[in-house]
């Protein structure tokens, strides 16, 4: 008795997920959208092993309070909010032909791509690259 | 009683879903901002989430599955008020995506309470149409 109700409980479940699944489906259809975040275009991730290689320039695209806590050594801090200052930092601490590599909180996070697209556009001649997994990777390394 | 709650539910639920399958792109920014996950399976969530409460908004009218919505809706309030919880513990600075880009509530703790009571009007709409009448 118990049984059959458990059952008839998540089969009932079953049929209003698959329906669900089939109208995301059809949506899906309707209005594709790109699997990749259009903001991590147009920027080359590299795994830490092939960031530290380059010893780069690192630039920390976090907030002020988190690259505060703990940062990569020597790690220039540029948020997006606040550009103009992070980049007078950045332009104290480059020097020409030092490679760029930028980090945020990893996962879905793109204000590293954001802050790389961004340096590369303001100055043309650099190389700039985003890690891959971001802070988190630099610190299980 | 009961009534009222499926009223509330399937308007709040009906009206979320509408207007995040009309955005599906906005709601993938929404869900991969909680940095939970992203890529692929952000976007086959951006479907899915959406179509379920759509769904789910139709079902609490249905006497063959109102009972089962109900539970669905209380695990999925369950579900979004963690998430929200997890993202102001991690000192996320996002919008909800609750309703896409309608309706947006900029205080963590507003959207705790607002989530936090449709889990209660969920949890006591599946109590009373799977329980109460055999009490």
């Amino acid at each position: 008795m118990l049984f059959n109700s458990i059952r008839n409980f998540l089969g009932k479940i079953a049929i209003l997920l698959l329906l669900s699944l089939i109208i995301a489906a059809v949506v899906a259809w309707l209005k594709p959208i790109p699997t990749q975040n259009p903001a991590k275009e147009g920027v080359i991730e590299l795994t830490i092993a092939e960031a530290m290689a380059l010893e780069p320039l690192w630039v920390d695209a976090r907030s002020p309070h988190a690259y505060l806590d703990e940062h990569v050594p020597g790690a220039v801090n540029i948020s997006l909010d606040a550009w103009d200052t992070g980049l007078l930092h950045f332009a104290n601490a480059w020097k020409p032909g030092k490679v760029v590599v930028a980090y945020c909180d990893g996962g879905p996070c793109v204000d590293s791509h954001q802050i790389a697209k961004k340096l590369a556009k303001a100055i043309p001649q650099l190389e700039v690259y985003v890690l891959k997994g971001g802070f988190p990777s630099w610190q299980s390394q | 009683m009961a009534i009222a709650i499926k009223i509330i539910l399937s308007v709040i639920f009906g009206y979320a879903g509408v207007v995040k399958i009309i955005d599906p792109e906005g709601m993938r920014q929404a869900i991969e901002a909680y940095r939970v996950i992203e890529g692929p399976l952000a976007v086959m969530a951006a479907y899915f989430v959406p179509a379920l409460e759509v769904v789910l908004a139709l079902a609490l009218w249905s006497k063959r599955f109102h009972k089962e919505a109900a539970f669905i809706v209380m695990a999925l309030s369950i579900f979004f008020t963690g998430l929200i919880l997890s993202a102001w513990l991690r000192g996320l600075n996002i919008e909800c995506g609750c309703f896409g880009k309608a309706l947006q509530v900029h205080s963590y703790a507003q959207l705790i309470i607002r989530d936090g009571a449709l889990v209660i009007i969920s949890a006591y709409l599946w109590w009373r149409l799977s329980f109460a009448k055999r009490a």
